[in-house]
């Protein structure tokens, strides 16, 4: 196997961390200032959306987030996929808006047209809050019916968001451009579902509607990865 | 999300604008604490400036609903537009509330 030429880049980061996770993962480190070349990944700790994003509009492979577990793995994986990717820790694909983010970065590269950006960001953000909240925060339940249920659910969602033991694990985004196709795959490290298990809900239920509204939005949904994987997919 | 609330005598108008999301729970829950208040008349919610919800906002809504209904208060949906007006269609919206054209 031959190793890919790839190189990481610190954004924000401390130099002892980015040489330390460079050398976990296997490749070199860029030179400061260096602009990105076809493979590298950039290795952040950064919550600056526009700084974010110019990086993916400026030829990034990856995205790194210093802050999500074991980044170093991050790292390889980022080098070795195909596509385009982000991974971010939990609390900050919550806190930074990132279905925006991707979008914004989409569009500088123009990757979507001005027009199908709505339904791609109201998609892609419906995609990571499951993500989020069903799989990595691992809260089965949502809303409830009542404005009382609905503080106690919020409450549970800041309270795993602080524990490292799910706050720390990553979303995936993958962004793939084929011809007049655009996937984006969001990936949890959550325990995954079965989709034949969803119980259909209430037509006045509080919540439950992110399937519907992804499966409106989105030309094709697929469930991957024991569920793990959720891969939305656009006619351009 | 930013919001404003005018009284006028029982009715009230909550005009919204911007991205309404999960993000906004706290400020839309002391709207929704202020619906729950009124004792009768109408609560117009005005999303004529709003540009962006998710499926976190329709259940919000459909908590404002609620607590409107608990004192015997209305309320109504004003002024979708654009994306807005697309998912509360995608949602079937019409079925569980009066949405009025923009005033």
């Amino acid at each position: 196997m031959s190793a890919v030429a790839a190189n990481l880049h610190g954004v924000g980061v401390q130099s002892g961390v980015l040489a330390a996770t460079a050398a976990a993962a296997g490749i070199g480190v860029s030179p400061a200032g260096a602009g990105p070349a076809p493979r590298d990944v950039a290795l952040f700790a950064s919550t600056d959306r526009a700084g974010l994003t110019d990086l993916i509009v400026r030829g990034f492979h990856g995205l790194v987030d210093v802050t999500g577990r074991t980044p170093e793995v991050a790292v390889r994986s980022a080098v070795a996929a195909t596509a385009t990717t982000l991974s971010l820790a939990t609390a900050t694909a919550w806190s930074i808006d990132c279905a925006a983010l991707v979008c914004d970065a989409l569009e500088g590269r123009q990757m979507i047209a001005a027009e199908k950006r709505a339904d791609v960001e109201l998609a892609l953000h419906e995609a990571v809050a499951n993500a989020v909240i069903h799989g990595n925060l691992a809260i089965g339940s949502s809303f409830g019916t009542t404005a009382e249920s609905f503080d106690a659910f919020c409450g549970r969602v800041t309270e795993r968001m602080a524990d490292p033991a799910y706050g720390a694990r990553r979303i995936t985004i993958a962004i793939v451009r084929e011809g007049g196709r655009l996937d984006l795959r969001v990936t949890d490290e959550g325990v995954g579902y079965d989709p034949a298990t969803l119980v259909a809900r209430a037509e006045d239920a509080k919540s439950g509607r992110g399937l519907e509204i992804m499966r409106a939005m989105a030309g094709a949904l697929a469930v991957e990865d024991g569920g793990r994987t959720l891969v939305l997919s656009f006619e351009l | 999300m930013d919001y404003k609330i005018v009284e006028t005598g029982s009715d009230l108008t909550v005009a919204m604008s911007g991205r309404f999301t999960f993000v906004d729970r706290e400020p839309f829950g002391k709207v929704v604490q202020r619906i729950g208040q009124m004792t009768g008349g109408t609560c117009a919610i005005d999303l004529s400036a709003v540009e962006f919800v998710d499926s976190a906002a329709l259940g919000m809504l459909l908590m404002a609903r609620d607590a409107a209904g608990s004192h015997g208060a209305r309320l109504v949906l004003r002024g979708p537009k654009g994306h807005v007006k697309r998912v509360f269609d995608i949602a079937k919206f019409d079925a569980l509330f009066v949405i009025e054209p923009a005033a």
